[in-house]
């Protein structure tokens, strides 16, 4: 179909003062374009806050409709996550429409297998290496897809493989794991480094800001290459 | 300059309420609606409580209104089943101050037993039902609903879904509502429903259904939006904002008043188009009022009766209608229309269900209950994810407060004690504490185990009666449920469920003792409980792979090569140390084999 072209809306009235042209957000906005974001996981992993830190980036920047989406209530109990985030200068539905996603941000190499065709053709995942083996699979029940990574990278997607937990460790702590995940993505979207640094501030606590924007900086060194 | 905020759909509504001047807020938690009472309880201007359940917190409500405050009251859909009974009354008596009860459907079923349609309610009870569709409607539509309710003097229903309540949006803050008294009046013939009242009170009803209609009409809740193409589309709520997208050339008629329907409105969008479609998520609410109407319109027969819609599933099933010819006579019925495939699930993925956390002693419980030949039959909470493999621990999950009920009845059916009921400490406050007592007073027999693990733990931790913990982080008395039970009349004894062989001699006990009988299995939740109990460690020598211990469930524990694997999630529980038959686990420091079961190897 397209909900893709569906995107466009018409709805002058809703469209947000916009910037100068010299705004990379609004050159990378024009046409009605809507980044279509989803981060999957693990309750427990950092996916909400993530998804949090991504949608406070679009705010932050300004002249934009920001809509974030999240499947929750099993969440804190180690079920999958998902949340969905959508930029653009007009956004009027909530969620994102399967295989309609521009980046699948994975914190589980599992998980990034299972929402990877999701993703539209031409659109960037980017996948944690982390894995959670869910109970059943541990006890035997079911198969763990030890090589998902593997699976993933068989060279018909754009796709950046993080490991998440071996930088995050380097900064200082495995919990800031989502954070270098969301440096990895901000090479892909067009705000400053300064924006994602404010967008952190504002969802972590104070004490854990320095390690944050470390994992941060770290995590966008990986998305550049 | 303007502020923004960006809220999720259940605080732009708790921040619509206190900006409509509503100074008292109450509900039961339930997914998708409990952030509205939280978010509530941290604002000024506004008291906050969770009641023992939704029918005690409208009535609730219902007080506050009386004497003068605007109250508003959050619920899940299923909820609004516990509220029905004050509910379907005060549609008759109507309101002092206004009064509006949020109940959050849940289309998908991401966290609920059933998938009910609200809106049925609003007909039911003949009372108006406004839908957001954003956050910033959410917002907005709280004062209007508030301003219906004292002018028509009803109860209004304000319909939101888990889509609206659980998303965040952009909400540009409105200026604070500026509300005069409206002091109690003796009203016996308003509030004082014996028959005589109720006749009189049911024809102001039927006159007041009416006047809401006419209003339906004229509301700028109800827009008829102009579009370029030869189609209509009406819609309600977060569908209106997928087919919005999906057909964004479309003329629309988006009802932020989906009850009563404006029919004149219904009737203008006929004569600008040839073709017109309803989309609304679960029931053919609006669509069926259309075809009572007698205007030709698509609805269910093209879009999903079930699940949440999205802007493709509402393109894929509109779009061969809307790009047709228009209709000459005969109306066009169409294929029910495939919803999009889940993504071709990728092969050898497991199943990620959610699991109790590890150290969780529900699980103590469940282990003990099932070495007995008794059905148990369960209620709404976390345990209730012990009917989830490898545990299997539950029969049943019914609705809140409903498995000492239907234990009662099996083993009142059979004449024996063949069932249990297995209840958390919150569910039991907020409807086991009535079957109980009905248990009791028809000689039932029957053993009940209450979870008493201090908090609603399935919702996020909220206080309840049992902890005295009030929604503003208050104390207040906690009411003893060992003490309640015996002031019923029935026996009760509170053990300590992390020490499994305390726990698992009182289950006995009681299964073994004639009538009925209540055990108390008390241990904080986990999540509560900062610091590990301890450290388990395997001897790699003894373990045999048998799996005893993978049976409890727990998620710190795995098959691993040559013996279970233990990982850093692990905190020192011991329940594992229990199970095992050959002395492979124990706390580290420990003697070793002394602390082993003690049964065969």
């Amino acid at each position: 179909m397209s909900a893709k072209k569906a995107k466009t809306a018409p709805a002058a009235s809703r469209t947000r003062g916009g910037k100068a042209a010299a705004d990379p957000a609004a050159r990378h906005y024009a046409g009605g374009v809507v980044d279509d974001i989803m981060v999957v996981g693990v309750g427990g992993q950092g996916v909400i806050v993530a998804a949090a830190i991504i949608a406070d980036a679009a705010l932050l920047h300004g002249g934009l409709e920001v809509k974030l989406s999240e499947t929750r209530g099993m969440s804190q109990r180690g079920g999958s996550v998902s949340s969905h985030i959508r930029i653009g200068a007009t956004v009027i539905a909530p969620s994102i429409s399967p295989g309609e996603v521009d980046y699948l941000l994975a914190f589980e190499a599992a998980e990034g297998l299972r929402l990877a065709p999701s993703v539209v053709p031409g659109g960037v995942t980017i996948v944690n290496t982390q894995q959670i083996v869910p109970p059943l699979a541990a006890q035997g029940e079911h198969s763990y897809p030890f090589d998902a990574v593997a699976r993933l990278d068989d060279g018909s997607r754009r796709l950046t493989v993080v490991d998440g937990n071996a930088v995050a460790a380097q900064v200082g702590d495995l919990r800031v794991a989502g954070v270098v995940l969301v440096g990895a993505l901000s090479t892909h979207l067009p705000f400053a480094v300064e924006t994602w640094e404010r967008a952190i501030a504002r969802n972590v606590p104070a004490s854990w800001l320095e390690m944050n924007r470390a994992a941060f900086a770290a995590g966008r060194g990986v998305g550049d290459a | 300059m303007e502020r923004t905020l960006f809220f999720s759909g259940n605080e732009a509504i708790a921040h619509g309420a206190v900006r409509a001047g509503a100074a008292f807020a109450c509900g039961y938690p339930g997914t998708p609606s409990t952030e509205i009472l939280q978010t509530a309880a941290r604002l000024d201007g506004i008291h906050a409580e969770w009641c023992v359940n939704e029918k005690v917190a409208l009535e609730t409500a219902v007080g506050a209104s009386l004497a003068g405050v605007r109250s508003i009251v959050t619920m899940k859909h299923v909820g609004l089943n516990v509220a029905a009974d004050p509910f379907m009354t005060l549609s008759l008596t109507g309101v002092n101050a206004g009064l509006v009860i949020v109940s959050a459907d849940d289309p998908g079923m991401h966290s609920s037993q059933n998938e009910q349609d609200s809106r049925a309610y609003a007909k039911f009870a003949k009372v108006p039902m406004l839908e957001p569709s954003d956050s910033q409607e959410a917002y907005d539509f709280v004062a209007e609903a508030f301003a219906l309710s004292e002018e028509f003097d009803t109860p209004v229903l304000l319909r939101s879904t888990t889509r609206l309540s659980h998303g965040r949006g952009q909400v540009i803050p409105r200026v604070p509502v500026v509300l005069g008294p409206r002091d109690y009046a003796r009203d016996i013939g308003k509030y004082v429903m014996v028959p005589h009242y109720a006749r009189m009170r049911n024809r102001l009803v039927l006159e007041r259904l009416q006047k809401l209609r006419a209003r339906a009409e004229e509301s700028p809740l109800n827009v008829l939006e102009a579009g370029t193409a030869d189609v209509g589309i009406i819609a309600a709520g977060v569908a209106y904002a997928y087919a919005r997208e999906a057909f964004p050339k479309a003329w629309f008629l988006k009802l932020g008043m989906s009850h009563p329907l404006p029919y004149r409105k219904v009737a203008r969008l006929f004569r600008q188009v040839s073709r017109v479609a309803v989309v609304e998520e679960l029931d053919p609410f609006i669509e069926e009022q259309v075809r009572a109407l007698g205007l030709p319109v698509v609805g269910k027969e093209a879009i999903p009766a079930d699940g949440e819609l999205d802007q493709d599933i509402v393109f894929r099933a509109l779009e061969p209608f809307l790009s047709r010819r228009p209709p000459r006579r005969r109306r066009p019925v169409f294929p029910p229309v495939p919803r999009l495939a889940d993504p071709p699930p990728a092969p050898g993925l497991p199943v990620r269900p959610p699991v109790l956390c590890p150290g969780c002693t529900h699980r103590a419980v469940f282990t003990a209950l099932r070495t007995h030949r008794l059905a148990p039959m369960g209620d709404i909470g976390c345990y209730t994810l012990g009917a989830l493999p490898p545990l299997l621990a539950l029969d049943s999950c019914l609705c809140m407060g409903a498995s000492i009920g239907m234990m009662a009845g099996f083993n009142q059916a059979l004449g024996r004690k063949a069932a249990a009921a297995v209840i958390g400490d919150s569910t039991f406050f907020h409807s086991g504490v009535t079957p109980l007592i009905d248990a009791h007073y028809n000689a039932a027999d029957g053993l009940v185990i209450v979870l008493d693990n201090r908090t609603t733990a399935m919702t996020g931790l909220q206080g309840h009666p049992g902890t005295g913990l009030r929604a503003d982080g208050s104390r207040g008395p906690a009411v003893d449920i060992q003490k309640l039970c015996e002031g019923i009349g029935v026996r009760c004894h509170t053990v300590d469920a992390s020490d499994y062989g305390v726990l698992e001699a009182a289950v006995k006990a009681e299964v073994d003792a004639p009538g009925l009988g209540v055990v108390v299995a008390l241990a904080p939740c986990v999540l509560m409980v900062p610091e590990k109990a301890g450290e388990i460690v395997i001897d790699d020598e003894r373990c045999n792979l048998c799996g005893l211990c993978l049976d409890v469930g727990c998620p710190a524990l795995a098959r691993g090569e040559d013996s279970v694997s233990i990982a850093g999630s692990c905190t020192g529980c011991g329940l594992c140390t229990e199970v095992c038959r050959r002395g492979a686990l124990s706390f580290a420091g420990a003697t070793g084999a002394g602390t082993a079961g003690e049964g065969a190897p």
